[in-house]
């Protein structure tokens, strides 16, 4: 039997040393060859108020999607985010199976861009697409693991990357939402000044529901908000936009596979 | 709102029926109110614009709905597609119907102004009989887009009340709200402009659609018109002006607190935000108010509950009424004196708040 004093010491009972003998609560220790000491009993230590950290809330709970297959991550994506994460830190092919929907998503997307242009654009903007929104998640999830770890988190990699991966993934499912619109105008106007201008709209209010996503997915795991993600966001936003400009033209005519002149993103868009 | 169509779209049955009625609806009152919109230029114009009206609202439907649906599930609204698609149609077709029920009023103002100059037919714009031809046109022009902005917004009414009944709170059902506007205005503007024109020109002959629809769009010309106006300096300035105005919107009107929805427990609060919940021991209430709040022409009533140790300052707890205010506040209150200790403005941690 495993006593314990009004304070920070543990007393084994069954230790012959030790005789205990309350009085008003307190214990009287001593040795069992000596003569009793009393012990004046200690004035109470206020316990530490447990941290209060908020639990970040996503939607849903900490188990598997209800259902399988493609609709489930869509399911998972847009309405039970929780499950999702679970998911993704339970079963190791839901990391490939939210890249290959990433992947077709924004695939249908660069078709409905590429519409504009029309032509060898059809297939050459959802490959510039699908692989150049890969490439800036590749670029920028050291910097996203590194940041976590700097605010203090315990996330493993792999919680990282899912996490980023699944708001790129939301990212892209609501481009595709946004794909009818801009086909609407792409029809009407040979201006790619106002179609890239839409385009760059719709990106920024997709891109901010999938970094919420993110966000909130990283601080479900840690339990608690990560600081520095705001900083981190703007630049995987300059990233995707460099990127942008990097693989251009995505609207407008075809112009070869080869790559553009290298422009900064700022410097293209005021040219 | 009647409660059988609310509950129906909530339990998701049968809703092939709700939105053939809609549909149904909407392609009467589009239709009817078409007719009023070209009967001025000519009959021919009026059976155009009959044709296109409907048309035009169904081409938004179809090219919102996947994108709408999807914001109501990210804005925490409880829809799915489906249901999303039939509340999207109740709207439109609300809006459709008030214009229906108004066109024979815009029919009499139609036949009442002047009528197209015969004479202007053939004349190029720039003509002085074309130019004051066209002037009438314009008149009746904005006569148009008041009506049908009035019916825009009594219909955006009925579908924010549909939405606070399916969804039950009024800030998700306003967010929903707002982003299916912004989308259809968006996509609306655009397709009214390719489907043009309504009213039709006095100096042209009627027509079913532009020989120039597929040239040009509704921003550009608003674009083009604002840059002949005021130049491009002016329009660049008036971006401008535009976001440090809605900037200055945004920072006198934002709430001094943190919105969440609260759960007297018997050691403190249990709190559920938008980003997160969280607990607050009684402890950590240092102080609770009561205040009124004016909500986009509303009154709502606010309980303010001060605390520290929490992931903000102010708490704002929303009550259509004040009396459910009140007696939370009370509860609060009472809960808050049980709690032995000096109270969070000494030793916080006195109070083992444990949960």
């Amino acid at each position: 039997m495993r006593l314990r004093l009004q304070g920070e010491m543990m007393l084994d009972a069954n230790d012959p040393t030790v005789d205990a003998r309350g009085a008003g609560g307190a214990l009287d220790v001593y040795p069992s060859t000596a003569a009793p000491v009393y012990v004046p009993r200690p004035s109470p230590t206020p316990p530490l108020a447990p941290q209060v950290q908020p639990q970040v809330w996503l939607a849903g709970e900490n188990a598997p999607l209800p259902r399988r297959g493609m609709f489930a991550l869509l399911d998972g994506l847009l309405r039970l985010p929780a499950n999702l994460m679970f998911e993704l830190s339970t079963r190791p092919l839901t990391h490939l199976r939210l890249g290959l929907l990433m992947v077709a998503a924004l695939a249908l997307v660069g078709v409905f861009v590429g519409a504009f242009g029309g032509g060898y654009q059809l297939l050459a903007v959802p490959l510039k697409l699908s692989l150049g929104m890969t490439f800036c998640a590749l670029l920028c999830l050291p910097s996203l693991y590194i940041f976590v770890c700097l605010s203090g988190g315990s996330h493993g990699l792999r919680e990282t990357a899912g996490a980023l991966l699944a708001g790129i993934a939301l990212t892209s499912l609501l481009l595709v939402g946004f794909a009818p619109v801009s086909w609407v105008f792409s029809q009407a106007t040979d201006s790619s000044a106002l179609m890239g201008g839409l385009h760059l709209f719709f990106f920024l209010v997709s891109a901010h529901f999938g970094l919420r996503l993110t966000r909130r997915a990283l601080a479900n795991i840690g339990g608690r908000p990560v600081p520095a993600l705001g900083l981190w966001t703007l630049v995987f936003l300059m990233v995707v936009l460099q990127m942008s400009t990097t693989l251009r033209p995505l609207v407008g005519p075809f112009e070869g596979i080869a790559l553009a002149d290298k422009q900064f993103f700022l410097t293209h868009w005021l040219s | 709102m009647p409660e059988t169509l609310v509950s129906r779209i909530v339990r998701g049955e049968r809703l092939g029926g709700v939105a053939l009625g809609a549909l149904g609806t909407l392609c009467l009152g589009a239709a009817a109110y078409g007719w009023a919109f070209g009967i001025w230029r000519a009959s021919e114009q009026a059976v155009y614009s009959m044709i296109k009206m409907p048309v035009l609202l169904v081409s938004v439907i179809l090219a919102t709905t996947l994108l709408n649906s999807m914001l109501a599930l990210l804005l925490r609204a409880p829809l799915g597609f489906r249901q999303s698609a039939v509340c999207i149609l109740v709207g439109l077709a609300t809006t459709a119907a008030i214009l229906g029920a108004l066109s024979p009023i815009s029919v009499f103002i139609s036949l009442s102004v002047p009528p197209p100059d015969p004479l202007a037919f053939g004349l190029p714009l720039t003509h002085p009989r074309a130019q004051a031809a066209n002037r009438a046109a314009q008149g009746l022009l904005l006569f148009h887009v008041a009506v049908i902005a009035t019916a825009g917004v009594l219909g955006n009414l009925r579908l924010f009340a549909l939405l606070r009944r399916i969804g039950g709170r009024r800030d998700i059902a306003l967010r929903v709200l707002v982003a299916w506007l912004g989308a259809e205005l968006l996509v609306g503007s655009q397709l009214s402009w390719v489907l043009r024109p309504f009213l039709g020109r006095p100096h042209r002959s009627p027509e079913l659609v532009s020989s120039e629809m597929f040239m040009g769009s509704f921003f550009e010309e608003i674009g083009e018109a604002l840059s002949h106006a005021v130049g491009t300096e002016g329009l660049l300035s008036l971006g401008f002006a535009g976001v440090v105005f809605t900037t200055m919107v945004w920072f006198f009107l934002r709430s001094d607190g943190l919105r969440v929805e609260v759960r007297p427990g018997p050691r403190g609060l249990h709190v559920e935000g938008d980003e997160a919940r969280f607990f607050v021991p009684w402890a950590k209430v240092v102080a609770v108010s009561a205040r009124p709040a004016v909500v986009l022409f509303e009154d709502t009533h606010e309980l303010v509950l001060d605390v520290v140790g929490a992931p903000a300052r102010r708490l704002l707890v929303r009550f259509e009424a004040p009396e459910p205010r009140d007696l939370l506040a009370l509860r609060v209150e009472a809960l808050r004196r049980r709690v032995p200790g000096p109270g969070p403005f000494r030793q916080p941690a006195t109070v083992a708040a444990t949960e």
